[in-house]
């Protein structure tokens, strides 16, 4: 950064942070708990702090080697941002999709512990992983048959609209709020724009192959005295 | 990719955080319809669109020149 245009840039997205970030937790915060009457609000509310723990951890990062932390962040609250958005429909078909792929979730990874342990090592459950199989023996019934009723198959769905591709869940966003501007696009280009970033840093492999061990070293990207 | 590349790249996650961060502000108080919230965020003026234009974009333009 060493533009003084780069630190003016800096300075001011660091700005807009900090406003943000306090009128998160002064006006929006102390509002959330007295009126959650909706389902949709209920869960609104608590992507919303989830949105503002990112903020608040994305504030802590004082250097650009931190860029990993960065583009995680990004990613889930790009992914926070769409359920918001989608939930914000406020139908009732929408609210309950998200209540019932919430438990669903719960029911996946309770199966694999189930798998795991029953299937694959044939070994006891251990203490630990009790309360996953004895959700996923109380519940794997009557979750499955919620999953073919909202989305058609017994399976667990990737995203919670039903399809596999968070894409699809922008250009239906793109649909229902055609008056939004991201970047002067579509929430699907921009999606697809930020991508590079979110899914390569995120997955790893791309910090890794791209950053020469030159850059990596460099005394001012790691801060070595 | 040299470290360059990584500030440009920080610099756009953070300004697309950011601006989520907005969108996610917005997108509830429209959900809890906090009709008082909405006056005082745009009267802050806060809006995400303006000002990110000359951050983490105007920074890649600028070290695609250099």
């Amino acid at each position: 950064m060493e533009n003084k245009s780069h630190l003016e840039a800096a300075k001011l997205l660091q700005t807009q942070l900090v406003h943000y970030l306090s009128f998160m937790k002064t006006q929006v915060y102390p509002r959330l708990q007295t009126k959650q009457d909706t389902v949709a609000r209920h869960n609104i509310g608590s992507l919303f702090l989830r949105a503002l723990l990112w903020g608040e951890a994305l504030e802590k990062l004082d250097s650009a080697k931190y860029f990993q932390t960065s583009a995680s962040a990004t990613r889930s609250l790009l992914e926070i941002c769409v359920d918001i958005l989608l939930l914000n429909r406020a139908d009732l078909e929408t609210a309950h999709k998200y209540e019932v792929w919430k438990e669903s979730a719960i029911l996946s990874y309770a199966a694999s512990v189930v798998n795991f342990f029953r299937s694959e090592v044939k070994k006891q459950i251990p203490e630990e992983f009790k309360h996953a199989v004895k959700f996923y023996d109380s519940n794997v019934k009557r979750i499955k048959e919620e999953r073919i009723l909202v989305w058609g198959k017994e399976d667990h769905p990737p995203r919670w609209m039903g399809w596999t591709d968070m894409r699809k869940d922008c250009k239906e966003i793109d649909y229902v709020y055609p008056a939004l501007s991201y970047e002067n696009t579509s929430l699907e280009e921009w999606w697809n724009s930020l991508r590079r970033i979110t899914g390569g840093y995120c997955g790893g492999h791309m910090g890794i192959r791209w950053l020469e061990l030159k850059a990596w070293t460099t005394r001012r990207f790691m801060r070595m005295p | 990719m040299d470290h360059k590349a990584f500030y440009a790249d920080a610099m756009i996650s953070v300004s697309s955080s950011v601006k989520l961060l907005g969108i996610i502000v917005d997108a509830t108080i429209h959900c809890f319809e906090w009709a008082d919230l909405i006056d005082l965020w745009e009267e802050r003026d806060f809006r995400f669109i303006n000002l990110l234009e000359s951050a983490g974009y105007r920074l890649e333009g600028e070290l695609d020149e250099s």
